[in-house]
């Protein structure tokens, strides 16, 4: 009796979820650019998505195996956190289950590997091989290039300073400071300022020592949402409500006022439930909110 | 910070173009955007059915400096390419000089320079390949260098 495609994809499928998922996690991220001028390399508002792949693909590193056809392409060097990193060509297999050529050969598709701690690796298409039976594609054996890393958190030391210069390099506004004192410890500071996507300032009110931790709102599963106070209740207060839906009532806010300065003294956030809190400011603030589960 | 090398690419970019209604032009570059997706991941591919322009060479001098653009038209179908190449040669022909824009805010502001080229340098050579119809043309674009600001001195 002839096998079906069907019945091969089902086995593929059936395979890939019993050697998967593995160390890293594989992402679709689908890119999305609007204004700007892409002619001439000026970045406008971006966007993408990341969508879970299921079944997890199965892949590994080529390294320095030369692969028939001259897929295997490696190099190493320091990346902007001056860790020695290898950047190299990987073997994917696919379930058509998980993702479509069309996906595949879209050139605003890449890959995201990410890690526990928010880590992610990107890469892009090189070559597909599709094996495929009676006119439909199995599976998909893809090279994938890795084109950069982008660190889930930057850390940041600083000895005896009362401004830090906080150069992240995550190319996002959408990050949390973490700071601590030489001994690990929650430090308080007077300010922290956005002042681009890769940069912001730490400012103490006297000189501290310690260091800073930033994490983008992608590391932390943070909600992000953009917001202007309405009018005070009956004792003053302005309230925010959220419907953040993380799943959890074990969260923390970080306020942005439109100045991009940090608003640190913000009131409070209270849990309605797993997915609804309130925040409260003792003056009318607009700006941005980001939530995140502790 | 000089930045007249930026202004000479953007303005080059657009000067192509703004006067090729219709055609793709595409500026093949190494771009560090797309580690973090802002950009799709084969802008330093060539791309077929567009005008592709890439800068080879950067000659830095103290009065006069230039960058050599290498445009690369890449049609699959012969005939579409011969109309733009002949288009590119009408525009290249027509004038051997454009205004240096800076592009760095909404609106491009005049520089007061200007970028030139010699017309009578617009050659466009046949370069094989399999895949596509392709020419190429390596262009001089010159341009007046910025006076350098004053430099910090090593302390004595």
């Amino acid at each position: 009796m002839a096998i079906s495609a069907t019945s091969l994809i089902n086995q593929v499928n059936s395979v890939l979820t019993q050697v998967t998922p593995l160390a890293r996690t594989v992402y679709l991220r689908t890119v999305s650019v609007s204004g700007g001028d892409s002619l001439i390399g000026k970045v406008g508002t971006s966007s993408y998505t990341d969508t879970l792949l299921s079944p997890q693909p199965y892949f590994t590193r080529i390294g320095r195996e030369h692969v028939p056809g001259g897929h295997a392409d490696f190099y190493d060097y320091i990346d902007n956190n001056g860790r020695q990193m290898l950047r190299d060509d990987y073997r994917f297999i696919f379930s058509p289950t998980s993702v479509t050529r069309d996906q595949l050969e879209n050139p605003n598709n890449i890959f995201a590997l990410k890690d526990s701690d928010g880590n992610t690796e990107l890469l892009r298409l090189v070559d597909i091989e599709a094996p495929a039976v009676a006119g439909s594609e199995v599976l998909f054996v893809c090279y994938l290039r890795s084109v950069g890393e982008v660190p889930g958190a930057v850390t940041i030391g600083f000895s005896a300073s009362t401004t830090v210069a906080v150069n992240h390099n995550m190319n996002s506004a959408a990050i949390v400071p973490f700071v601590s004192d030489v001994t690990g410890m929650p430090l308080a500071y007077s300010d922290f300022t956005i002042v681009d996507l890769n940069n912001a300032t730490l400012t103490f009110s006297i000189p501290e020592s310690g260091s800073v931790v930033v994490k983008t709102a992608v590391t932390l599963g943070a909600y992000v949402a953009t917001f202007t106070t309405g009018d005070p209740d009956g004792n003053g207060h302005y309230e925010l409500p959220l419907n953040h839906n993380l799943g959890t009532t074990q969260i923390a806010a970080c306020v942005y006022n439109n100045s991009s300065h940090q608003v640190i003294q913000y009131g409070s956030i209270a849990a309605v439930d797993e997915d609804n809190a309130i925040v409260t400011f003792t003056v009318s603030e607009s700006g941005t909110v980001i939530v995140y589960p502790q | 910070m000089n930045t007249q090398p930026r202004n000479v690419r953007d303005t080059w970019l657009h000067f192509l173009s703004d006067n090729l209604p219709g055609v793709v032009v595409w500026n093949v570059r190494r771009d560090t955007n797309v580690v973090m997706g802002t950009v799709s991941a084969s802008q330093a591919q060539l791309k077929i059915n567009a005008v592709n322009v890439c800068f080879a060479v950067d000659n830095f001098r103290t009065h006069v400096s230039s960058v050599v653009a290498s445009i690369d038209i890449a049609y699959d179908d012969e005939l579409k390419a011969v109309e733009v190449v002949s288009k590119l040669y009408t525009i290249l022909q027509a004038a051997a000089y454009t205004p240096l824009l800076d592009y760095s805010s909404d609106t491009p502001v005049s520089t007061g320079g200007m970028l030139i080229w010699n017309p009578n340098a617009v050659n466009f050579k046949p370069v094989a390949d399999e895949l596509a119809y392709r020419r190429t043309c390596n262009l001089t674009l010159q341009y007046k260098t910025e006076p350098v600001p004053g430099l910090s001195q090593p302390a004595s």
